[in-house]
């Protein structure tokens, strides 16, 4: 894959947020936390790591997104799984 | 009145709802996740053609003013799927959740089907398949709810008796649907996307104040290998459909092209000769029963104790074997656990038992003291004295102390020219029997100790001395292993 800046990866994820999970687009801002902002649970959580991960082609440890809990921090870990994987 | 062509529109009208579950969208969801939809997961176990469904177009009774906001949620079927069906042309009850309607949670109406599901399944002893996918009680029915999971369980528990109940963790799997999973007989999960327990990461952070993550709290790893409430970890859904068939076939005979009279001279070679040296005990496991047919639940729990359902000249075993290779074979809490659970199982299924024994004792000490190594021991051999099969135990080497558990209650004992069958391990049994060594032996002290371990060692430390006491009935060649075994167990199904 190509590298990506943190403005395509902040679109891609909101794309799959706004479409996979049914949340409006205007509540999606980088600050954004998933269980607060987002209303998200566990379940959807293991559901958006699915998406995340297909749409960007890596594969990551469930745990390895433990401490992730704003679509921010979200972005910097798919930014850094790109550049370290490829 | 309306004609035929209305009333025909109304019926697809009707099915395609039916089908269509909590919305196609969602179900799109679902398969873009890579998971089935109820139907589909049915559909994907069960012969083609097969399934005759139930309460089809059953729907909840909540109107559109209740205020736990149900309406909106009406569709029929009401979050569960299930009915009878053939598997390899065996006949199944099987049911399904709907992650798409509720996420799978059960309310009342879906509840009432799942009961009448079970009383036909248990009024014809029939297996019961369960493809769990739920969020649990349907917590906006309240009582509703209560009542619903309470009448499932009460049949759950009562079917223990009479069915095989086997689940599939195809996804969430919480409270009520996680109680009903494990008081079932077999339950595997899929990596990546089943969860299993009791309470959520919601509440465990409201009560406990700690954020546990969802993997930690109920995933495959936890289950497999921790708790034993999972017999296998599957890939994917698929796998997990192959493997709920392979273990309804061991609920028949089967037809193997594998010579009961087979010689098993590599036997030999698999089993050192010195009790200190290990080996892999299902290695001993392949080379005595039917090519191919063995299938290990449990593996990652508990591993000093192997249990593996297979077939022993077409028809259905249970296999127990001390492991060497985990804690030198010794049985622990766990280990007596993971046994008397299976004996329950082999017990429903009407398989003779086959014990591989190799055991050093039970694992001394207080930790093993503090999980129960006390009552588990108990409970194992409970299971083994009320599982009413037959049980034919096979001493490979040692079978020593409180290990003894595993050939007390057998029907039939063979051994290897290598068993050794004591109350305590060599070095323990000559330290009793010779008494405390003196601190500064003299020579002749030490030469007269020497002389009576070697008497010691020549009248009790060899094949033999069980045999000819009478606990073990034959000893055997291991090429001739094979032909014993299945020998045993036919003249007790005969007897």
């Amino acid at each position: 894959m190509p590298q990506l800046s943190r403005e395509e990866v902040l679109a891609k994820v909101r794309q799959i947020l706004a479409g996979d999970f049914s949340i409006p687009p205007d509540k999606i801002a980088p600050a954004a936390t998933f269980r607060g902002t987002l209303g998200m649970d566990s379940l959807d959580a293991v559901d958006l790591i699915f998406f995340v991960e297909s749409a960007f082609g890596y594969k990551a440890r469930v745990h390895d997104y433990r401490d992730l809990h704003s679509v921010d921090s979200l972005v910097s870990f798919v930014l850094a799984r790109l550049a370290t994987h490829g | 009145m309306a004609d035929w062509d209305e009333l025909l529109a109304e019926l697809r009208a009707q099915d395609e709802r039916a089908d269509s579950g909590g919305g196609r969208a969602r179900q799109a969801r679902q398969r873009k996740l890579g998971r089935g939809n109820a139907r589909e997961r049915i559909a994907a176990l069960v012969d083609a053609g097969s399934f005759s469904e139930l309460g089809r177009h059953v729907l909840h009774a909540h109107a559109a003013d209740d205020d736990a906001g149900l309406a909106a949620h009406r569709h029929p079927g009401d979050g569960l799927v299930c009915g009878l069906a053939t598997v390899d042309g065996r006949p199944v009850a099987v049911y399904a959740h709907d992650p798409t309607v509720l996420r799978g949670a059960l309310g009342r109406a879906g509840a009432d089907k799942l009961c009448r599901l079970l009383d036909l399944a248990g009024e014809r002893r029939i297996p019961v398949v369960t493809l769990a996918d739920s969020d649990g009680a349907r917590i906006a029915e309240v009582l509703g709810a209560i009542e619903g999971y309470g009448a499932v369980i009460e049949r759950t528990i009562r079917l223990r008796r009479r069915s095989l109940q086997l689940t599939l963790a195809c996804g969430l799997c919480v409270g009520g649907a996680a109680y009903t999973a494990v008081l079932g007989d077999l339950v595997a999960m899929v990596e990546g996307q089943s969860f299993l327990f009791l309470t959520g990461d919601k509440v465990t952070r409201v009560v406990t104040g700690a954020e546990t993550a969802i993997e930690d709290l109920g995933g495959p790893p936890l289950h497999a290998k921790k708790t034993g409430a999972c017999h296998s970890v599957l890939p994917d859904e698929s796998a997990g459909f192959a493997w709920l068939r392979r273990v309804l076939a061991f609920t028949a005979p089967g037809a193997t092209a594998d010579p009961t009279d087979r010689p098993t001279p590599e036997l030999a070679a698999i089993i050192p000769s010195d009790a200190r040296k290990i080996y892999d005990v299902r290695r001993v496991i392949d080379a005595l029963v039917d090519a191919g047919s063995v299938e290990e639940l449990g593996a990652a729990f508990a591993p000093n104790l192997v249990t593996a359902l297979a077939r022993l000249g077409g028809r259905t075993v249970a296999i127990l074997a001390s492991q060497p290779q985990h804690l030198g074979g010794c049985l622990d809490a766990n280990a007596s656990r993971k046994g008397a659970d299976f004996l329950a199982l082999a017990g429903k299924l009407g398989a003779p038992v086959v014990t591989l024994v190799d055991v050093p004792g039970y694992l001394p000490g207080r930790k093993q003291e503090e999980e129960g190594v006390l009552p588990f021991g108990a409970r194992l051999l409970v299971a083994y004295g009320e599982v009413g099969t037959p049980r034919v135990c096979l001493v490979l080497r040692k079978s020593y102390g409180g290990g003894n558990v595993l050939s007390y209650t057998a029907d039939v004992r063979l051994a290897l020219p290598t068993a050794r069958v004591a109350p305590m391990g060599v070095d323990a049994a000559l330290e009793v029997a010779l008494g405390p060594e003196p601190e500064q032996p003299t020579d002749a002290e030490r030469e007269e100790r020497a002389r009576r371990r070697a008497e010691w060692l020549r009248r009790h430390d060899h094949g033999w001395a069980a045999a000819e006491g009478g606990y073990v009935d034959r000893v055997i060649d291991p090429a001739d292993a094979r032909r014993q075994l299945h020998l045993t167990v036919a003249s007790l199904l005969l007897a």
